[in-house]
């Protein structure tokens, strides 16, 4: 039972570390990624190569498949933006490149093995540690959102043209949330490699980015708590579902159409948990 | 030297010249009015002196630099700052905020102190924060600091794009019919408002206004400019364009032989 209890802790730990970097691209600058399982798969590959063939030990190793990530982020980010590639066009595109990031890692041999995937990697991944990790990685992208430059994605994603009028260099700062987002998935790919030990080009698929994006819509486009709550909310779901055995699926796709279709703003629209309290510490200042 | 100096610009969109041979220049502090029917072009030349659109021929000087070298981002920060036809605020943003994104369109502090939420970069903020409230109460638009734009009455908008168009210190303000739509009451309002935040300004910004309402055109500007089919059709005062038969005749139609 505690086995099964922090395999969901972690699992739900890895979604929310995702679904922090994709809030940032997708809910604040309004980019829709249909590949960000390419950014995990990067950030898992080079950790756990890291680990593996050069001694790192874990939170290094995170940092570093973090860091490989958002590489690649600037790889593909700045021609993509460079080419105002947004909306479909920019979905699509990153659904390609997480395509090329699987089927390229298919075919390299030396250190991972094609196809076939590496296992023996470390079990690194306590419940408690990943939590923790997680509970970091909202709190930082909270405090992201909240800065300036949380200020300035939203301003793109709300009002493109009037932003960059107003002096906003929209190419750069969407590149660099891009490869902030595509940093915090690469820690999660990490933490997914030194959970199940084990990690083949095809772990991290399309269903991965579905259902880091799902999470994010969900929970409400511009906001953090909401995609947290979404992320552990879709973790557990399959799990409560157990009951109804072979129909959970279907009833897990049933129940998010309706929550879209009752709440299309998602959970959280674009406001947080806190932010009731936070209205009421402001009345409390500005009545001293 | 002028502060805008537009020679013969042409502006062509496959076979059609949007703008054609257009002379226009303006100097620090003036207030110039742009008129004209639709399709004259007045919205065009706005958006070929943001950058927006690509010249074909001429030259657009501010300050003596060639803005074709610059990115629209970029002309922002030489100092010009626009307003839109239909309005453009960042609509999910409160007041405040969208006023914030004009005063500080590139963050002064870096992503670690972002993250970190560090004191330097709270510092910051709460002093973008107070001006951007010193900005809202200049245009009188201080209660509404916390209200989110897209929800504000229409009029209300139309003043907060200008208030975050000047909140960037523009030295050329761009206004693009800033009183479309409005009632005879709110365009009155509207015409003090454009009266106060060009004579209270320090720094001595000028403006260009797109309007069809006349009687704001010609109540705020001695120098009008009018457009027909992409090119200057008359330059001068009110009293001249008022009388101008050219001008009538673009506005409203040629006069029949049998009325005299």
């Amino acid at each position: 039972m505690y086995q099964y209890l922090s395999g969901i802790l972690t699992v739900i730990a890895i979604n929310i570390t995702a679904v922090c970097g994709l809030t940032i691209l997708t809910g604040f600058t309004g980019m829709f990624s249909l590949g960000h399982a390419g950014f995990m798969s990067l950030g898992a590959y080079a950790s756990v190569i890291a680990i593996k063939y050069w001694g790192f030990s874990f939170i290094p190793a995170m940092l570093f498949g973090g860091i490989v990530a958002a590489f690649f982020g600037l790889l593909v980010g700045y021609p993509t933006m460079k080419g105002r590639m947004r909306g479909d066009t920019f979905a699509i595109a990153m659904l390609g490149f997480s395509e090329t990031v699987r089927l390229a890692l298919s075919n390299i041999y030396p250190y991972i093995n094609g196809a076939l995937g590496i296992s023996g990697i470390p079990k690194y991944s306590e419940a408690w540690l990943v939590l923790l990790i997680a509970a970091v990685c909202v709190y930082l992208t909270f405090r992201y959102t909240k800065s300036k430059h949380g200020r300035i994605a939203l301003s793109i994603r709300d009002e493109e043209t009037a932003a960059e009028l107003i002096g906003v260099n929209v190419t750069r700062e969407k590149v660099k949330n891009f490869m902030i987002s595509g940093f915090f998935c690469g820690m999660a790919g990490c933490m997914y490699a030194c959970y199940y030990t084990f990690i083949t080009p095809n772990t991290f698929s399309a269903t991965t980015s579905n259902n880091i994006l799902a999470a994010v819509v969900f929970g409400g486009m511009g906001s953090v708590s909401g995609p947290t709550i979404a992320a552990i909310f879709l973790a557990m779901l399959p799990e409560v579902l157990r009951v109804v055995q072979k129909w959970r699926l279907v009833l897990y796709g049933a129940l998010m159409i309706l929550v879209m279709l009752f709440k299309p703003e998602g959970l959280m629209g674009g406001r947080e948990l806190f932010s009731g309290w936070k209205m009421r510490a402001k009345k409390r200042e500005a009545g001293k | 030297m002028s502060l805008l100096d537009i020679q013969n610009l042409t502006v062509q969109f496959g076979g059609l010249k949007a703008i054609s041979n257009v002379n226009l220049s303006l100097d620090a502090g003036q207030m110039v009015g742009l008129i004209g029917p639709n399709g004259a072009g007045k919205t065009t030349l706005f958006n070929a002196i943001t950058g927006v659109v690509p010249k074909t021929e001429g030259a657009i000087l501010f300050d003596g630099k060639d803005l074709s070298k610059y990115k629209p981002n970029q002309i922002a920060h030489l100092g010009i700052s626009r307003t839109f036809q239909n309005i453009r605020l960042f609509s999910k943003m409160t007041a405040e905020e969208n006023v914030a994104i004009g005063i500080n369109s590139v963050a002064d502090y870096g992503i670690i102190s972002a993250f970190l939420g560090l004191p330097d970069a709270r510092r910051k903020d709460r002093e973008t924060k107070k001006k951007a409230q010193e900005y809202l109460e200049r245009v009188n638009l201080l209660p509404y600091k916390d209200a989110i734009a897209g929800s504000l009455p229409y009029g209300i908008q139309r003043k907060l794009e200008i208030a975050r168009a000047i909140a960037t210190k523009p030295k050329l303000l761009l206004l693009d019919e800033p009183a479309a739509g409005m009632n005879n009451e709110e365009t009155l309002e509207l015409i003090d408002f454009i009266r106060n935040i060009h004579s209270d300004n320090e720094t001595n910004m000028a403006i260009i206004l797109i309007e069809h309402h006349l009687e704001v055109v010609m109540n705020l500007c001695s120098d009008i400019t009018v457009l027909n089919l992409g090119s200057v059709l008359k330059k001068g005062t009110p009293a001249e364009i008022q009388s101008d038969p050219a001008v009538i005749k673009a506005y409203i139609g040629e006069r029949r032989k049998s009325d005299g």
